[in-house]
């Protein structure tokens, strides 16, 4: 296991410390708790090869990661979700985050002392995190070597796992705790590598959203074993996360309550801050380099490339989506069917559902995960009002 | 004496040849004459060219060229006096043509008399008739024909399609999906299938939707690369623009005629068996073609390299080196195929098949998965699962893991895996479908070997370092524009 530094806290501890703090705060009410801010960095940045600069720069505006990754295994779970390709386009430069980055992150990471970096995410079928990448024409081997010691993880299943580990959720909405792969359990510092994208079915999807994918497809897959997780699983979170339409394998603690809201729009935006209070976030990057607006991937349609140049950079996931949705012209206080919260959907199987969805930055302040509000969040780096790049501006064809 | 045997529709056609081997035409559409012209101008296009294109200046087009037979615009329905003037002019530009050491076939259009087609042809001392897809009179062909030596019917094949890809979210209600890969058109899957009824030649005669020296290079390889010939068309302008020298379209004629050399050039590849770790059996008698084909079209789609075996060809032996069998086409098995089938997933194997196993799937389910022995049997409740799905599955039950081969970073390439009869090689073709370039590709080929060289369609072969990984050795290659093939040495 990880040794730590004396000065270090150990995710262990995190948690334990989260908890105790988490419950003292839901002994009273809510808006009695001042939810963590911190300070976020905004960069510009023309083009991927200059990432490796910027990152270096983000994190001395943020404190610098030398106390956070020296010494630690470093886990990053990045958004590298689904497949195919907008004509003309890879998928880092749309929808998945770029190879550049992550070979930054795991070069700056590695420099700054880190012992082990783990790459993590969730695959279809089995593959691995290394093939997914090498299908997506990465460097893989680049990027193992980018630091000392570089794995990677898919963590759809057990994967090199003998258990699951089963993280509680301090304050849950929807559910107590989730059964997860070890990979989010065993490491000292946790990173949440994120694309700077719209949703369809939640409004955004930055930080908070990318959770969604370290649920084991095993467990919260729509062939999810009854009882015991399918370790062969082959299909997505549709049937239990979206649209709840069944519970998770009963190894794995259910709903609190089951007969609650079923519209995805709702249980979404509450399962993603349910991970991100079981699972902290140490450290969220959104990259905004290259981007889609419209939508969170090829399969949305309407969605299309756009080139914000810029990347988000903080310590607490919930004020850097703030700042992300502010880049994105969005207000990140927006409620529940208001600005990017109004979805747009494309499904035609489902022409009646309704077109709104919660927001998960204010669900996330409100059990004190961290503050989307702007008057309280230092922006370091690039001014929000200079980096704004409008996405449905862009998505709409009106920006110049 | 060499009889080619090839079962048509309603009819057995005997060909008998002795002079012309078949394997070795390289045909090419090569339309003129009055009748072309009335055709024309009957679908309001512009003759243009085709007016006088029958005469010898034209033969010069094919010199250095691989070309080596053409197919001349011959009979259809129509003015009788047109049609003489036809058969009067290319008759004497066949004449031509043979002396240069050309076969010459006549193209036979739907509704065309095939009596007075054959008659004609061998009036006119040509090597045969080729016949295009939408022709139907096999009947009164066949009677035309009977008893008559060295004279050649080769059937166009229908069902072919402009190889290219088709971008789902332009295609108006269609809808990707988050694991959606671009839609391929390609005819790879075809011409095995074609093959595998014992069809020889196979010759594709669809035209081409937009043609340009990459999209009929890609035609040309995606049949070639699977032993069958798309039928080369240059269309009216690249005819103008060649009887008039014109430098683009030079370019263009050097660009198909390289295409169509190249494959002469590796003519041994044709004699290469497909491998891979999936068999398909195949039922001659089978209820569904239609749904058998489709099942051989999305297989290759997902890039499972396959082996088709004819029902009756189905033995312990045939079924050596695979991972998985297919057996859906088959609803009626003896006890000694069940007995065959059993073993082989006792052995280890996957078997995937329908109902004729025997057990009864609950009607939620679309399949049971079952252990038997050391291996698995997969039974679908319906006879025609869904190809497409059935296809997905495969993928997923074998495991990408257990391919034998895979291409990566390459959504717009399908490959096709085939190996020496010895099997010391293996030749992986690969067919890029995009209008552009693929982008650099990796290649991983379980197994292990000595060499391995780089084939394009123009240029020279060059040797391509090889890397050992866990899952067996992996090739870095750059993009390919249209074609490219990997030969690697055991």
């Amino acid at each position: 296991m990880c040794k730590h530094s004396k000065n270090s806290i150990t995710r262990r501890q995190w948690l334990a410390a989260s908890g105790t703090a988490l419950g003292a705060m839901a002994a009273g009410p809510l808006n009695a708790f001042a939810p963590p801010a911190s300070s976020v960095s905004i960069a510009k940045c023309a083009g991927y090869s200059e990432v490796t600069a910027r990152l270096a720069g983000q994190f001395d505006q943020i404190g610098g990661i030398g106390s956070l990754v020296r010494g630690k295994t470093v886990a990053m779970k990045l958004n590298l979700t689904g497949d195919g390709r907008y004509p003309g386009y890879n998928q880092g430069q749309t929808y998945w985050v770029h190879e550049s980055v992550v070979g930054a992150l795991c070069h700056l990471f590695g420099q700054a002392g880190a012992r082990r970096i783990r790459v993590l995410e969730g695959t279809y079928e089995g593959e691995s995190v290394e093939d997914k990448m090498l299908d997506a024409g990465w460097n893989v081997k680049a990027i193992r070597n980018a630091a000392p010691l570089v794995e990677f993880e898919q963590t759809n299943t057990l994967g090199s796992g003998k258990r699951y580990s089963r993280l509680k959720v301090p304050k849950p909405y929807i559910f107590p705790a989730f059964d997860l792969n070890h990979s989010y359990e065993d490491t000292d510092v946790f990173v949440s590598v994120a694309k700077l994208k719209q949703h369809e079915e939640c409004g955004l999807t930055l930080s908070i959203k990318n959770m969604f994918g370290i649920t084991p497809d095993s467990i919260y897959g729509g062939d999810a074993g009854i009882d015991e997780p399918n370790e062969k699983c082959r299909r997505g979170r549709e049937e239990i996360l979206h649209a709840g339409k069944r519970q998770p394998s009963k190894s794995a603690p259910g709903e609190i309550d089951p007969s609650s809201n079923r519209y995805e729009g709702y249980r979404v935006p509450h399962i993603i801050v349910d991970l991100a209070a079981a699972r902290p976030i140490d450290l969220a990057i959104i990259d905004g380099v290259e981007t889609v607006t419209g939508g969170e991937g090829p399969w949305v349609q309407g969605s299309k490339y756009v080139r914000p140049g810029v990347m988000v950079v903080g310590r607490n996931p919930v004020s850097t989506d703030a700042v992300a949705a502010a880049v994105m012209g969005f207000n990140p206080r927006a409620k529940r069917g208001e600005g990017p919260f109004h979805v747009r959907k494309t499904h035609p199987d489902i022409p009646n559902d309704p077109l709104w969805a919660d927001n998960a930055m204010l669900l996330a302040e409100a059990v004190g995960l961290g503050s989307a509000d702007l008057n309280r969040i230092e922006v370091a780096g690039v001014p929000i009002k200079d980096a704004v790049f409008d996405f449905e501006a862009a998505r709409k064809g009106k920006l110049s | 004496m060499r009889r080619l045997v090839h079962c048509l529709p309603s009819v057995l056609l005997v060909w008998n040849c002795f002079a012309l081997d078949v394997a070795k035409l390289v045909p090419v559409r090569w339309p003129g004459g009055p009748l072309e012209v009335t055709r024309r101008a009957a679908a309001k296009a512009d003759p243009g060219i085709l007016k006088d294109f029958y005469r010898p200046a034209s033969l010069e087009l094919l010199r250095d060229t691989p070309i080596n037979c053409l197919l001349v615009t011959w009979s259809a329905a129509g003015d009788p006096a047109v049609l003489r003037a036809q058969q009067e002019m290319a008759g004497a530009y066949a004449k031509l043509a043979q002396q240069k050491g050309l076969a010459v076939l006549g193209l036979v259009y739907a509704g065309a008399d095939p009596v007075q087609a054959v008659e004609a042809a061998q009036a006119a001392h040509l090597d045969g008739l080729a016949l295009e897809p939408d022709f139907a009179d096999f009947e009164r062909l066949s009677q035309a024909v009977e008893g008559k030596a060295d004279f050649l019917l080769i059937p166009l094949q229908a069902g072919g399609s402009s190889p290219g890809i088709r971008v789902l979210s332009d295609a108006g209600a269609a809808v990707a999906t988050p694991t959606s890969e671009p839609w391929i058109d390609s005819n790879l899957w075809l011409v095995r299938s074609l093959r595998a009824k014992g069809l020889a030649p196979v010759w594709l005669g669809f035209a081409l939707e937009n043609p340009s020296a990459d999209n009929d290079a890609r035609a040309i390889a995606d049949s070639a690369a699977a032993g069958g010939r798309w039928v080369a068309a240059p269309d009216d302008g690249l005819l103008t623009g060649l009887s008039k020298q014109q430098p683009d379209a030079l370019a263009k004629w050097r660009r198909i005629t390289e295409a169509l050399g190249f494959f002469e050039e590796h003519a041994e590849w044709r004699r290469f068996v497909a491998t891979g770790p999936l068999g398909i059996v195949r039922d001659a008698a089978t209820r569904y073609p239609d749904v058998a084909d489709e099942n051989l079209h999305l297989i290759a789609r997902r890039r499972i390299p396959y082996r088709l075996i004819d029902r009756t060809a189905v033995d312990a032996k045939a079924l050596e080196g695979l991972k998985a069998l297919l057996v859906t086409e088959i609803s009626n098995p003896s006890e000694s195929e069940r007995a065959l089938w059993k073993n082989f997933a006792e052995e280890g194997g996957l078997l995937v098949t329908g109902p004729a196993w025997g057990t009864t799937v609950p009607k939620d389910k679309e399949c049971m998965e079952q252990e038997l022995g050391k291996g698995q049997v997969v039974v679908y409740r319906e006879e025609t699962p869904d190809p497409e799905t059935l296809s997905k599955n495969l993928l997923h039950l074998l495991g990408r893991g257990n391919l034998g081969l895979r291409l990566f970073n390459a959504p717009s390439v399908l490959p096709y895996l085939s190996a020496s009869e010895d099997g010391k090689q293996w030749l992986v073709q690969m067919i890029n479908y995009a209008s552009g370039p693929s982008e650099s590709i990796t290649v991983r080929v379980s197994g292990s070997y000595r060499t391995a060289r780089l084939y394009g369609l123009s240029g020279a072969a060059a040797d391509v370092p090889m890397e050992k990984s866990e899952q067996g050795m992996e090739l870095a290659i750059g993009p390919i524009h249209t074609y490219a093939a990997l030969l690697l040495e055991r």
